[in-house]
């Protein structure tokens, strides 16, 4: 089966950023967490998928057309939810709700409504007085009210209280439960992603670290812990990176087994590495990845 | 299998100009009629005695008319949401353009309507009839209302609002320089040219006087309004053009 949406060598370079040749596919019913620490290029590659930005090299495929030629016929599918939702501030939701409706053939006046009463969205206020999370709950009744079958979603949860966030991940499971949609939601809270999405993207420095099942990261990726006086260069070599502190380290690898093989007889402790941990240890390569506490990623 | 899109579909399919139209309108319907018609009248009663002023204040009409929701949307940083929704830049761009095509006229519409209102309280003794009462006059708020849209659109879809409005007074002042250099050229003694600085819509006046002179009513009208619309339709396609390398 075609993939909803496939990156392929997408590059893209501005001042003192460089997002080089990220290349990968979201099959049709699946969630993908996009995940990566700030300036990582999330942001900038939603953006590509949606045409606001061109991509200097490669090609992005969405429901099998190209996302900068056909872009209007790729956004017509797509719902968008950007992280800090900003509309037409001085006018009434309901009235942007309204707009909405006229580019969106598909657009369900009563699911918006009731979406609306659901989530608690004063649609009688102007959208500028709402504060952050509700203009988000409001972004989601509109992305949910037109049938999209590619939702993007930019960081949507950070605004959100923990009980809405569950119903959010809980709607999103529900969304892709047919089979013909699929999610793309990049976020910070990565123990969100651990709750529903079935594949994970890692960006970190414009580059792609990887895209695997969520299965795959908890097979390849675990935390070591052991004393400091192991941490020969040989033994770095392995980490993805590490945290020295007075009493020992914490190191990510993503070879367990390699790495069991190596400090076999060593006293050390290896644990199933989340999804912050890998965000958090992965990266410095220099000095075979040491990274000091108190010292900023 | 993923479906190749049907184009019959109006899902399919990017938004029109008309969506795009009543898109706009729904968002200036809100506030826009009462605050800038509020302004105007309130100006215009300020104005209306000082024929130049009067002309200025309804060719900013204009601009204020045609520029309300994009200043909105730039103010509000709307423009990422827009562009998320199924519109093609090209649409964005041919629908600004008819906005201003038609607050031109609505604004050329105020200031003669206005000016009629408020005639009884013009100076009886002027020795001149006033702008919007003489052909010259009107076809130089044409050609000026033209002349802000062919210069500012382009450089608004190139920069945005903000850098493409700085570069609209920079491009203006240039056009000014010209204008006030050459103001000499051609023109007979006694006419506006004579003057050491006539307001910057005197120059463009002057010189429809000239063609009225020399080609007669029907030529001047046609030449100004071709002129216009041929302005118009170059400033189009370079704003669409540089629309399309616009990146949010």
């Amino acid at each position: 089966m075609e993939p909803i949406l496939e990156v392929r060598g997408v590059r893209k370079a501005y001042q003192g950023f460089l997002l080089k040749d990220v290349s990968f596919s979201l099959p049709r019913g699946y969630i993908m967490g996009l995940i990566g620490p700030n300036g990582a290029g999330k942001t900038t590659l939603l953006k590509m998928i949606l045409d606001l930005v061109r991509p200097d090299a490669g090609e992005i495929r969405v429901f099998g057309m190209d996302a900068n030629r056909e872009g209007e016929a790729v956004r017509a599918r797509v719902a968008f939810v950007h992280e800090e939702p900003s509309f037409y501030g001085a006018l009434p939701a309901e009235r942007v709700a309204d707009i909405f409706r006229v580019f969106y053939p598909t657009w369900d006046v009563e699911t918006f409504r009731g979406l609306a009463k659901e989530f608690g969205v004063p649609l009688g206020k102007k959208l500028k007085t709402l504060s952050q999370g509700m203009r988000t709950r409001f972004a989601l009744c509109a992305a949910l009210a037109h049938e999209a079958e590619l939702f993007l979603l930019d960081e949507p949860s950070s605004g959100l209280d923990p009980a809405f966030r569950r119903d959010l991940l809980d709607r999103l499971s529900g969304v892709i439960e047919g089979g013909q949609t699929s999610v793309l939601f990049s976020t910070h809270i990565t123990s969100d992603l651990d709750r529903v999405a079935d594949y994970i993207t890692f960006l970190r420095d414009g580059c792609l670290q990887f895209t695997l099942t969520r299965e795959e990261v908890s097979e390849r990726y675990a935390l070591v812990k052991g004393d400091p006086g192991i941490l020969t260069e040989e033994v770095r070599a392995l980490f993805a990176g590490v945290v020295v502190g007075e009493f020992g380290f914490v190191a990510l690898t993503d070879d367990v087994r390699a790495t069991r093989e190596a400090l076999e007889g060593e006293s050390v402790v290896v644990d199933r590495a989340t999804l912050e941990d890998v965000v958090f240890y992965t990266g410095r390569k220099g000095k075979g990845g040491m990274r000091f506490r108190g010292e900023s990623a | 299998m993923v479906s190749r899109p049907d184009p019959l579909n109006p899902r399919n399919r990017g938004a029109s100009v008309a969506q795009l139209l009543r898109k706009e309108w729904m968002v200036f319907w809100f506030r826009g009629p009462l605050f800038l018609f509020g302004v105007d009248v309130f100006a215009s009663l300020q104005t209306v005695f000082v024929d130049e002023a009067f002309f200025l204040l309804n060719v900013a009409l204009a601009g204020g008319l045609a520029l309300y929701v994009p200043v909105i949307e730039w103010y509000q940083e709307s423009d990422k949401m827009l562009h998320s929704l199924p519109v093609s830049r090209s649409a964005v761009v041919i629908t600004r353009y008819v906005i201003a095509v038609m607050a031109g006229g609505i604004a050329g519409l105020a200031w003669t309507a206005t000016g009629r209102l408020l005639l009884p309280f013009l100076d009886a003794q002027r020795a001149t009839p006033a702008m919007w009462m003489t052909l010259d006059g009107i076809l130089t708020f044409i050609v000026c209302t033209g002349l802000l849209f062919a210069l500012f659109l382009p450089l608004y879809f190139r920069l945005g609002m903000g850098k493409g409005a700085l570069g609209f007074m920079a491009s203006s002042l240039i056009l000014l320089a010209i204008g006030y250099g050459t103001r000499g050229l051609g023109v007979g003694s006694g006419g506006h040219g004579t003057l050491p600085f006539p307001a910057p819509s005197g120059l463009i006046r002057m010189r429809i006087s000239e063609l009225l002179a020399g080609m007669g009513v029907a030529g001047t009208l046609t030449t100004v309004l071709l002129g216009t619309a041929l302005l118009l339709g170059l400033s189009l396609r370079l704003s669409q053009r540089w629309y399309g390398r616009r990146e949010f």
